[in-house]
């Protein structure tokens, strides 16, 4: 079964049909998923801006990621949850979007980035955690989230412009 | 007697600006993913201090420390969302113009605005205690606000 014939499946099963005519499920879940983006990417930016030193440099990184990234996570699982329902909407008109392939791939690299932050150079977080200027590594990472989530965001927004 | 802002909106709409605008294939575009982006740096600073107010995130901080640390990114994100905002504005005059959705969101920045260099002034000085009633009020009110402004700017592609 390849993928096409998955995404033809979903096109034409009730939920989907339901979704893509209705007049306000579709604009209420594209909301949800728009506003979420406050919850998740917005907190998730200031982790970031604190590893590459522009933003609350005087608290320790582990504090910052301590009580802001389970709110980037709640927020994530709002954003999967409405955009899993997106997805199921209009799964043909994803199969054919370049910007939502893209999208899928900067997710993917997002996740290895995390992976490989925490599972490295975070390990060592209590000799840095303190200083307003932290390892190259570790500050490399909150550039990378940085630039790979706006292109996200502007991947996603190129999915609902340029496809039809 | 009734002002009309029409003669507004048709002079916007036949500005160079404009023209420039509408006439480009991707600077309208471009100008919306500059608007999103702000929304999340304005939206992401609002939602770490007013969930700092509710008592929950950066409980280390005081949410005086806090709001003066994230007071830069909100003013980047408040240019980025107002600067791009006013070019969109000029790309479809006309059509915003009776556009129910576009008067909601003006009216609710409005008030968002009034109640950021008001209220929200206060939590920078120390003023509102932590986990008194008036912070709560106030990440309330401007969380509402600020939302409220996102979902009826969404909301003026639909109606």
């Amino acid at each position: 079964m390849s993928l096409l014939s998955i995404c033809q499946w979903i096109q034409q099963t009730p939920t989907s049909t339901g979704i893509r005519e209705s007049q306000w499920v579709f604009p209420i879940i594209e909301a949800t998923h728009l506003l979420s983006l406050a919850v998740s990417v917005g907190t998730i930016v200031f982790v970031d801006l604190r590893l590459i030193g522009a933003a609350m440099r005087r608290q320790p990184v582990s504090d910052v990621i301590g009580q802001l990234q389970p709110w980037a996570l709640r927020g994530f699982a709002l954003m999967f949850l409405s955009g899993g329902l997106l997805f199921w909407s209009e799964p043909l008109r994803c199969y054919h979007s370049v910007f939502f392939q893209a999208k899928f791939v900067v997710l993917a690299l997002l996740g290895i980035n995390a992976l490989m932050f925490h599972s490295g150079v975070y390990r060592s977080v209590a000799a840095w955690d303190k200083a307003p200027d932290i390892p190259l590594r570790a500050k490399f990472a909150g550039y990378v989230s940085l630039t790979l989530w706006t292109s996200v965001i502007l991947l996603g927004r190129g999915i609902a412009y340029f496809s039809h | 007697m009734a002002i009309s802002l029409q003669p507004f909106f048709e002079w916007s709409g036949n500005t160079w600006l404009s023209l420039e605008i509408r006439d480009s294939t991707w600077q309208f575009a471009i100008l919306e993913m500059v608007h999103l982006a702000g929304l999340a740096i304005l939206l992401g600073a609002l939602v770490v201090i007013d969930l700092r107010l509710f008592g929950f995130g950066m409980r280390n901080m005081r949410p005086s420390q806090l709001a003066q640390e994230l007071r830069r990114w909100m003013r980047i994100g408040m240019v980025t969302v107002l600067g791009s905002g006013v070019l969109l504005f000029f790309g479809e005059p006309m059509k915003l113009y009776g556009n129910p959705s576009f008067q909601v969101k003006m009216m609710l920045l409005f008030f968002a605005l009034l109640l950021q260099v008001t209220l929200f002034r206060r939590v920078r000085s120390d003023s509102v205690p932590s986990g008194s009633a008036m912070s709560t009020i106030i990440g309330t009110v401007t969380l509402v606000l600020w939302f409220g402004v996102g979902l009826a700017g969404r909301a003026i592609g639909f109606l």
